[in-house]
């Protein structure tokens, strides 16, 4: 998992609960490196998952929740760190299909090793579809996502959600 | 005891800690990006040196095969205004000359077409062999008869100079070769002749030995040897590796297309052999290869003849191959009116019937109220060419055996093959071989009834 995610995550905590339950959820987790985590580096998903499920534990609040909250919070921070993901695109459908052919090949030239998800996307009349799929299988993070992006380009979304017989998840957007 | 103030202290210290181990853990992977950087750089400009310096090796590669390319054109165009320039001559010369004097002039006209043509065959051969594009033709054939056809051919520079030739074969081979017949011919005849050239007095000499034979294989020793004037060793390297001869300057004093030897290399090549020289100056020179050969049985026995350069003259040789032939209906099928004159003219003089089409179109016009024995058919003419008269043609079931022979200056194997396949029957390359092509008429004539 990009390190980017870790610091993000963390920014996340301090905001909504405060550096001290950051302290707590980073003690709670027993990290490998104590928290010392870099943007720019790799590191376990493991680790991640141990974090979310501290705070989840300290908050009461379940750890889908918290993962789709992440998500729709991650989307709004990585366009103000990568503006030019969303250069010259104004429209949401457009934006979505172009997950794997633009956002993630520019991720790839940033991180060369990171592995990131796959989305089978198709639109059918007014709906899109997207079909997610991932060795990490986090389709919380992925819902949580689509909604920041609906928020970025100010649209009300409807998301359906269905687990697909092949364990990938099938996502039907409409606005 | 903690006091608040120390809880905060360590809380402060721990994050502070935190955020130092991140910053050394970028500050790590900072240099180590560098060092992957660097040394990719370091791996491109080699990548880059390396195809830099093949791109000049491939550039240096083709620019001598230009000028290869270019010397043989030089080379080529050389050899070929040699003889035009007899051809031209000899031609103005005996326009103006009385007619008693014009037969020698017309005789040496021929003779000069001959080596123009042996020139031409030369470049189309050598160059097919440089393409690849060669096949051999695997058949049974009588080493009797290729030996006989070699002595009859006798070179026109054997008999001028008065040279022993000497055909060696071994005796008792009762045997068929399996192999191309032609190109073996053509190898032989090859050496013979450069040896002749070569040679101002003394002999010519070729040798054929068994070096080994089993129930189906035979190996053969061929050899050419002669009393002219040799070789230097430098002289022997430079001989099958450029299209040379051994001099530059030997071109001008021999003639030829330069073009023999290699051809001849390449062709016991294919054949599985190699020729090898032997040679010391002002002794003579010896050229050798050994062939293997699947073999079938033959009851045959030859021995060792003195060859004897009896050449018939062209006026026999035409008397023989116009036998039978008279009055047979020729429809020569052409679009350029020298070619008709040529090929009616040969023709009218074996005492054949001739009706001449401008091109496809008109022949089939001719043949719906006309009857011919024969069509001769040349390839490339306009309104309708030979491929397409002919696929009309044979449509037609009362002309399914009617011998169509295509007649074209197109040699190369594909256009022979397309004749085929188009229902010709057979194929006589231009210029014409007049006793070929009556030959040929006679041949397919005779098939007919």
């Amino acid at each position: 998992m990009l390190g980017r995610i870790f610091t993000e995550f963390f920014t996340l905590v301090e905001a909504e609960f405060g550096e001290d339950m950051l302290d707590d959820i980073i003690e709670d987790a027993k990290l490998p490196n104590e928290g010392a985590y870099t943007a720019v580096g790799n590191y376990d998903d493991l680790e991640l998952i141990r974090l979310v499920m501290a705070l989840s534990a300290r908050t009461h609040i379940a750890v889908p929740d918290l993962v789709k909250t992440f998500g729709t919070f991650i989307f709004e921070r990585l366009m103000l760190i990568y503006p030019k993901m969303t250069e010259n695109i104004s429209d949401l459908f457009v934006f979505l299909l172009g997950i794997d052919s633009v956002v993630h090949v520019e991720v790839k030239k940033l991180y060369p090793n990171a592995s990131l998800p796959k989305f089978h996307s198709s639109i059918q009349e007014d709906t899109l579809i997207m079909v997610y799929q991932s060795d990490k299988n986090l389709p919380d993070l992925a819902e949580g996502l689509i909604i920041g992006a609906g928020r970025y380009f100010s649209e009300n979304l409807m998301i359906n959600r269905r687990l697909l017989d092949d364990g990938s998840t099938e996502f039907r957007i409409t606005r | 005891m903690t006091t608040a103030d120390d809880n905060v202290d360590i809380k402060w210290r721990k994050r502070l800690y935190r955020e130092r181990l991140a910053r050394q853990a970028a500050e790590a992977l900072l240099e180590e990006k560098s060092r992957e950087l660097y040394l990719l750089n370091l791996d491109l400009e080699k990548q880059v040196i390396q195809r830099t310096h093949e791109l000049h090796a491939a550039l240096a590669k083709a620019e001598v095969a230009v000028k290869v390319k270019a010397e043989f054109l030089a080379n080529m165009s050389h050899e070929i205004r040699t003889p035009m320039n007899a051809i031209i001559g000899l031609s103005l010369l005996g326009m103006n000359a009385p007619i008693d004097k014009q037969h020698n002039y017309l005789r040496n006209i021929a003779g000069a077409s001959e080596s123009l043509l042996a020139i031409l065959n030369d470049i189309l051969d050598f160059s097919k062999l440089e393409s690849g594009n060669v096949q051999l033709e695997l058949d049974y054939f009588n080493l009797g008869e290729v030996i006989e056809n070699i002595a009859m051919l006798f070179t026109e520079e054997v008999r001028r100079k008065a040279l022993t030739f000497t055909i060696i074969e071994p005796s008792h081979l009762n045997v068929l070769l399996k192999g191309d017949a032609l190109r073996l011919k053509q190898i032989l005849i090859n050496l013979i002749n450069n040896s002749a050239k070569f040679t101002q007095k003394g002999f010519v000499k070729l040798e054929i030995s068994v070096i080994s034979q089993h129930e189906k294989e035979i190996q053969l020793q061929f050899a050419v040897k002669d009393s002219g004037i040799g070789m230097t060793e430098e002289q022997q390297k430079m001989l099958f590796h450029s299209f040379s001869q051994a001099d530059a300057s030997i071109s001008r004093r021999f003639g030829g297309s330069g073009l023999g030897l290699v051809i001849s290399q390449k062709f016991v090549e294919l054949m599985g052999g190699k020729i090898t020289c032997k040679s010391t100056p002002e002794v003579g020179s010896e050229f050798f290869f050994t062939l293997s050969f699947e073999t079938a049985t033959l009851g045959k026995i030859s021995e060792t003849r003195i060859a004897h350069p009896v050449k018939k003259t062209l006026a026999q040789r035409l008397a023989e191959a116009a036998e039978s032939l008279e009055n047979v209906r020729v429809l020569l099928v052409e679009d350029t009116p020298l070619n008709q004159q040529v090929a009616s003219e040969f023709l009218r003089n074996a005492k054949l019937e001739v009706t001449v089409a401008d091109n496809g179109q008109e022949a089939l016009a001719l043949l719906e109220h006309n009857t011919f024995d024969v069509i001769l058919m040349d390839v490339q003419m306009p309104v309708m060419d030979g491929f397409e008269a002919t696929k009309i043609i044979r449509e037609n079931a009362q002309f399914a055996e009617l011998p169509i022979i295509a007649m074209s200056a197109g040699v190369t194997f594909d256009e022979q093959e397309k004749c085929q396949h188009v229902g010709m029957s057979d194929f006589i390359a231009k210029p014409i071989n007049p006793v070929q092509m009556l030959e040929k008429i006679k041949q397919h004539f005779i098939k007919q009834i």
